[in-house]
């Protein structure tokens, strides 16, 4: 069923990165992000893992849940993981057999590439979307998006846009749900045929979803219009956003990981990967 | 023909996630061939599960859905023809309605069962007589419509594949009166003149009183009660546990009796209400 | 009280250009006041033009020819953008779908939607959202997500939408047919608290009989004319026209009209209550008796 799928992944809370200020925790994820690709040996991989694990408890995310969303990486993963074993070309050959060279170097960074992808969906998932409300990163993005303002474009209604989509994926999603159960019990297959014939099958789907669209469409208009909706212009907010010291204090701890990154790669010894492109 | 036996049945939405949610639980009850059964409920009790499940829509986790006597929850059943033995009329069936013109919406069905074109116009108009519109409707665009007539063109669409039993959800919500009454109407006369099983699907207790033979009340995912129409009603006390209530004429009848007056309260419609009333009233003149 | 929004010889159609007979206008010359403070309750079959009436009474539709007046303010053509807010500030509005209306994810930050298009300031904002939701019993929801309410909850969550825009006149456009009847009675009892408990004007459209029986003044329209208009029992007492418009009456009315009627016993029309149609019923039994 469509609506098994788990939507707007956020997990309400009340952690300090809960807390924290949309538009700061967007950037503070970029800045993460940023230090997950700098990682260039194992130990400031180990580091980058461990400030992971680190944000994870402090947000108080489970950590079943953070695992259970890597699920569908695990493909990619796998592919990944799969290529640089076979193909790398290191030094130390532990197998050798026709074309195929397993070397230890090969192992070491399949290894520390899945590490890398793996600590870029734990830190962007609790760093942003498991602790932040998707009204609040539209917020967040709307705020960092206001200097192009002066450039003529009008963040307010993108932004605008971007909150009614998410408010309305739920509600089409159930009725996507009922027009297909409903066309179903009229004999409707999705399930046999060619190419052709299960396109055309979606008809009977597609159509009465459109005219629903439109009618939630047209029917919210009207109900904006009437609670006095026209744009940004004058308009307030009831959680009008400043960051606060607290939050560039979490922003500069981010900032420091980046810094310990790029001070490891430099000072640590041990293997390195800068060879390899991966994630 | 069209007689419903549900045995044992379980059913969990988003099983083995963490939004599981038990909507069946160890469900057992009949619903009679030839009359109609309404299935009542306070929103979240699993009724609407349990309809889908007539039709094989849903699969229950455990336990049997039997058709005349022919369970059809099995592995290997063929889920396509038992939904044109069981027609499910879904609540707000306008919104389901896609084809240019209102002939080829109600054949949608017929056509899918792979009838035919005479046999689809001659079930098409056949449906058409039961919901109450006119054939000239049916070169029409259904978005062209009034609401009302769009509801009556959907539930043509399930009619015209003749189910042996037809299922509707909600066929008046959002109806005024007048309306009402027709749609439950036509359905009385659809059960009448064809035989076949009608289970209706309501939240108004006044119309299951005037329409339905027999009764299954619903609750938290459990069949609480069920029986014929009259002596479910008798059942206030259970019924106001299940959420429910009784028609207002019986709220009125038992207001009447406290006031004194041997009147029966066993009474659930108007014209019953009018009855008893009429015959108490004949009985104190002949005492005079 | 005066008369806080007046309708004068009105006139409607979406597509005036091409209906040329105003015999087929949606509204059919309606005129009208609503007293300040009353619960007016308008019934009509669907298509009669009763929604058309509340959209004409915000602004939504602007009437084809006659005039509309809110708070002493006269329009009888397209307003300005300003005119348009400031009567939409006075007179709010409760749609039909409670899917439709609802355009953010979290339950406060949806109530706070209208004052802020206003431009109300935040804190002042922040109060009214929380009287708001305190008024419609939706407080401990603050948080929630408005995906995973019900229909009823999610109405009452656009009623205190509406509220923290402190209007003075609340226009229910059919905000209870979609709902269940437990919905539906915590809508109506949201309402009637509003007209009772803070004196607001109320105009409920419906056609559920049964909703209409506690208001000050009921209004039926059919074809897009006022068709009956007055007092609860007033109206019901009319049975045979109600029916003509599409609409039925309580039970209870049904079986006075009924023993009226066919056994010739004298009672009153228009009885809506159960337990006052009980008492009188049964006097007139008794005194039948003797």
């Amino acid at each position: 069923m469509l609506r098994d799928i788990t939507l707007g992944q956020y997990f309400p809370g009340d952690s300090v990165i809960h807390r924290m200020d949309p538009a700061v925790k967007i950037l503070a994820s970029v800045v993460y992000m940023v230090a997950v690709f700098l990682c260039r040996n194992i130990w400031s991989f180990a580091f980058i893992l461990a400030a992971s694990v680190f944000s994870t408890a402090v947000s108080k995310i489970p950590f079943r849940a953070v695992l259970k969303s890597m699920k569908p990486l695990v493909i990619i993963l796998l592919i990944t993981t799969f290529i640089n074993v076979f193909f790398y070309e290191g030094e130390t050959v532990l197998v050798s057999w026709h074309f195929i060279h397993i070397t230890l170097e090969g192992i070491l960074n399949a290894l520390l590439i899945a590490v890398r992808i793996i600590c870029l969906l734990i830190g962007t998932s609790v760093i942003l979307t498991y602790t932040t409300s998707p009204i609040d990163i539209t917020d967040g993005i709307e705020r960092l998006l206001k200097p192009l303002a002066m450039l003529g474009v009008d963040v307010h209604i993108f932004a605008m846009m971007m909150a009614i989509a998410l408010r309305f994926i739920p509600t089409l999603i159930e009725e996507t749900d009922r027009i297909i159960s409903a066309q179903k019990a009229r004999g409707a297959d999705f399930d046999s045929g060619n190419l052709v014939s299960r396109a055309k099958a979606l008809i009977p789907v597609l159509i009465p979803l459109f005219a629903a669209a439109l009618r939630h469409a047209l029917d919210l208009a009207t109900a904006m219009e009437c609670r006095c909706y026209h744009g940004g212009e004058g308009r307030t907010k009831m959680n009008e956003r400043k960051p606060k010291a607290g939050d560039f204090v979490l922003l500069g701890a981010f900032v420091i990981i980046g810094a310990c990154v790029i001070i490891i790669n430099k000072y640590a010894p041990g293997f390195n990967t800068g060879s390899v492109t991966g994630a | 023909m069209g007689k419903i036996e549900i045995k044992n049945v379980t059913y969990t939405y988003s099983k083995d996630t963490p939004f599981e949610k038990a909507a069946l639980k160890d469900v057992s009850a009949v619903f009679e061939d030839n009359r109609i059964t309404g299935l009542i409920g306070h929103t979240g009790c699993g009724k609407s599960t349990l309809v889908q499940l007539f039709n094989g829509l849903l699969v229950p986790d455990c336990g049997e859905v039997l058709i005349d006597g022919v369970n059809v929850s099995a592995k290997g059943t063929d889920k396509r023809a038992l939904r044109f033995r069981v027609g499910l009329v879904f609540q707000y069936p306008e919104y389901q309605l896609f084809e240019e013109t209102v002939a080829a919406d109600i054949a949608f069905g017929p056509k899918n069962m792979g009838l035919d074109d005479g046999e689809i116009k001659r079930r098409t108009l056949e449906a058409l007589k039961f919901v109450g519109l006119p054939p000239t409707i049916l070169s029409e665009s259904p978005f062209d419509l009034s609401g009302g007539q769009k509801r009556r063109v959907a539930i043509a669409g399930v009619l015209a594949m003749e189910p042996e039993v037809l299922v509707l959800d909600e066929p008046a919500a959002g109806l005024d009166p007048a309306g009402r009454d027709s749609i439950f109407g036509g359905i009385r006369e659809y059960q009448k003149e064809t035989g076949r099983s009608v289970i209706i699907v309501s939240h108004s207790m006044e119309d299951m009183a005037e329409y339905t033979d027999d009764i299954v009340v619903m609750q938290e995912g459990r069949v609480k009660a069920s029986g014929r129409t009259k002596d479910i009603f008798r059942q206030r006390e259970m019924l106001e546990e299940a959420g429910l209530s009784v028609p207002g004429i019986t709220l009125f009848m038992t207001e009447l009796k406290r006031k004194g007056g041997g009147i029966d309260v066993g009474v659930f419609t108007v014209s019953d209400a009018f009855e008893e009333i009429k015959k108490y009233v004949e009985g104190v003149k002949k005492q005079c | 009280m005066a008369d806080f929004i007046t309708l004068k010889d009105l006139w409607f159609s979406y597509d005036p250009e091409n209906v040329k007979d105003r015999e087929n206008y949606i509204l059919k010359g309606i005129s009208l006041g609503i007293e300040e403070g009353s619960f007016v309750c308008v019934l009509g079959h669907n298509g009669s033009g009763k929604s058309t009436l509340a959209k004409i009474m915000n602004l939504v539709c602007t009437p084809t020819s006659g005039s509309v007046t809110v708070d002493g303010r006269t329009i009888t053509e397209e307003p300005d953008e300003d005119t348009v807010f400031e009567i939409r500030g006075k007179v709010g509005m409760v749609f039909q779908n409670p899917d439709n209306q609802l355009v953010t994810t979290i339950v406060e930050d949806d109530v706070a939607f209208g004052p802020e298009n206003l431009g109300v300031p935040s804190e002042e904002i922040r109060k009214r959202v929380d009287a708001a939701l305190a008024t419609v019993g939706m407080t401990e929801y603050a948080k929630h997500s408005t995906s995973m309410l019900s229909g009823g909850q999610k109405q009452r969550v656009a009623i205190a939408g509406v509220l923290a825009m402190q209007p003075r006149c609340i226009i229910f456009d059919e905000s209870t047919a979609m709902l269940d009847p437990q919905g539906r009675r915590a809508v109506m009892d949201t309402i009637e608290k509003l007209h009772s408990e803070k004196g607001m004007t109320i105009i409920h459209i419906t056609h559920n009989m049964d909703e209409a029986v506690n208001a000050d003044r009921v209004i039926v329209v059919n074809d897009g004319r006022i068709f009956l208009d007055g007092t609860p029992s007033e109206v019901f007492s009319q049975e045979k026209k109600l029916r003509e418009a599409g609409l039925g009456v309580l039970q209870v009315t049904e079986l006075f009209g009924m023993l009226t009627r066919e056994l010739g016993m004298k009672l009153p029309g228009g009885i809506t209550d159960n337990r006052k149609g009980a008492e009188i019923l049964s006097s007139a039994l008794k005194n039948g008796k003797n």
